[in-house]
């Protein structure tokens, strides 16, 4: 029988890029044959947040250089003027993780930034209909990745339970004071369920998440019990 | 209003103490032979009045709006209304298709009240400049001109148009099929594309639509799903299922919207302070409501691409470097 391997968002995001040498992993992982890949719906809607996030971000960005080059006085459009009013639009960005996709977006690709804005509005334009239609590739092919039928090459369960605190309250806040993040803890939670309530065997929770999850690997074992925290590469090395 | 209105109104019998209201609603009816409008309409010309009123004339703050479903909407006018049909000044009809029409029963008398003269004037000339079989005409130019967020005008007016424009071309081609206008076809697709991406990003601008926002990027993503699909067949059947899915889609997401944009400073007159409790509780149900569709759509919509299109795209490494720079920075990746 196949074991049972949970992925969870950095998984799900991370085979979205597997050409990206910093996921050959992932890439190598998720072509392993013989393993029965599982997921939840929160984990998927997890990952989907995230790149609907980051469309967002990039293509409001993008509005707001655009805006600052028009205005009088404005830096000129090349890849220092790019650079500098970058970096004073992510320092008003609150949310940490946003400023990171971002500040990493620009570095990669500045020509590109600076070609589309000087280039004129329709050259602009379609730069941003390329960022939209990268995302909804990269939307379409988690979701048809990711679905509740069986057979599905990650199959999805959406049954898990909105809240743990009167199933699992217990693990839950022994993973809360360990993790200190709800939404990690509530996903390790949704693979707990699974293995104890629907799956009946002992599954892998696969993840690259090393600050909230595999550094904590032997306490989240104790609390979850069953249950193996894995890099995708053991899996992958393993076979 | 015309010269035989000012007339009445100043020379019929005083039945029952006339207000403000009263005149400037009544003068509504005096602007064309026996119209009939809806509330609505009412509301937004005197909303517009409202707005072209100067500052200080005291006549403004009787007028009293929140935005809606609609556009401009008035609890204390609809509730004025109520009155004057009680009082026989108005009467409401049903017509036809159930949709209820007021037109004036009996004329009012003139009186004097402070700001009345400029009320009097500005009113004249937005009823000069509007035609009741234009009435759509009139909402639009009154979300252009007055709307709090761009949001309203971008959903409402733009893409949806252009979604009448994209699917009438679609089903031409079906019908004649006919493919000399997949350019065009291709072309509104993007503009389209823009409007949602526009959409989405206008919605970042009150931490009201915060949750909002997350439902809509999941509205917009479903949504380009079934308008690519839809590019592409060529039976009516499969044509019809997707626009009928979008449609009620479109409906979920302005009625949701809608039930938020009273909320801020922006959406709604000071007098309504007090109805923002309940309306924070309307409009959070009205998401959770909203989140469920949501959902269903995700998957309505995968399904909708798998029947028709079960094929997948090959990145451009430009796209590549697009997706993994921002997912990586997003991760916490570094060099």
């Amino acid at each position: 029988m196949c074991p049972n391997h949970f992925l969870d968002t950095s998984i799900l995001l991370g085979s979205r890029i597997s050409w990206d040498a910093q996921f050959s992993h992932v890439s190598s992982y998720i072509n392993v044959a013989g393993i029965q890949r599982i997921s939840s719906k929160r984990a998927y809607n997890e990952a989907k947040g995230v790149l609907q996030r980051n469309r967002r971000a990039i293509l409001q960005y993008l509005d707001t250089l655009k805006t600052e080059f028009s205005n009088p006085g404005h830096p000129i459009v090349n890849e220092t003027g790019v650079d500098r009013l970058s970096k004073k639009y992510f320092t008003a960005i609150e949310n940490e993780k946003i400023r990171n996709a971002l500040t990493r977006f620009t570095q990669k690709n500045i020509y590109d930034i600076t070609h589309a804005l000087q280039d004129g509005n329709s050259v602009f334009d379609n730069y941003k209909l390329t960022i939209g239609r990268t995302f909804q590739t990269a939307l379409n092919s988690l979701a048809i990745d990711c679905r509740t039928l069986e057979g599905s090459f990650i199959r999805r369960y959406d049954i898990c339970p909105q809240v743990y605190d009167q199933i699992y309250g217990t693990e839950q806040y022994r993973l809360i004071a360990l993790i200190n993040y709800i939404e990690d803890v509530k996903i390790l939670l949704d693979s707990y369920f699974l293995q104890d309530r629907i799956l009946e065997e002992n599954l892998f929770f696969v993840t690259t998440d090393t600050t909230h999850i595999l550094h904590h690997k032997n306490d989240i074992e104790g609390i979850l019990i069953g249950m193996s925290v894995s890099h995708p590469q053991e899996h992958y090395a393993a076979n | 209003m015309t010269n035989e209105g000012i007339r009445k109104m100043r020379y019929s019998p005083i039945k029952h103490p006339v207000s403000v209201l009263d005149i400037l609603i009544s003068e509504i009816f005096h602007s064309s032979p026996d119209l009939r409008v809806s509330k609505n309409i009412i509301y937004k010309i005197l909303y517009d009045l409202k707005n072209q009123l100067d500052t200080d004339n005291p006549i403004r703050d009787t007028l009293s709006f929140y935005w809606y479903f609609y556009g401009p909407n008035s609890d204390s006018l609809k509730e004025h209304i109520t009155k004057m049909e009680k009082r026989g000044i108005v009467d409401q009809q049903e017509l036809p298709d159930g949709r209820p029409l007021l037109h004036l029963n009996r004329d009012i008398s003139h009186i004097d009240d402070n700001g009345l003269d400029e009320a009097h004037t500005k009113l004249h000339k937005i009823l000069t400049g509007f035609d009741i079989s234009k009435a759509g005409e009139y909402r639009e130019s009154i979300y252009r001109r007055y709307a709090p967020f761009s949001f309203q005008n971008t959903f409402k007016h733009d893409y949806l148009k252009q979604l009448k424009s994209f699917n009438a071309k679609i089903q031409v081609k079906i019908v004649l099929e006919d493919n000399e206008n997949d350019d065009e076809i291709l072309k509104e697709f993007s503009r389209l594309e823009n409007l949602l991406y526009t959409s989405e990003n206008e919605l970042s601008v009150h931490p009201v639509f915060e949750d909002f926002q997350e439902d809509f990027s999941s509205f917009v993503t479903g949504t380009l799903r079934i308008l690519e699909t839809n590019m592409e067949v060529s039976d009516f059947n499969k044509f019809n299922l997707g626009k009928e899915t979008l449609d009620f889609l479109n409906d979920s997401t302005w009625n949701t919207f809608a039930r938020g944009v009273r909320i801020p400073d922006e959406g709604h007159d000071p007098i309504y302070n007090d109805k923002i409790p309940e309306w924070c509780e309307i409009f959070e149900n009205s998401l959770n409501g909203y989140q469920n569709i949501i959902d269903d759509y995700d998957t309505q919509s995968i399904d909708f691409i798998s029947m028709n299109r079960p094929r997948s795209k090959i990145l451009s490494s430009q796209s590549k470097s697009i997706l993994s720079s921002s997912i990586c920075g997003y991760l916490g990746y570094g060099e």
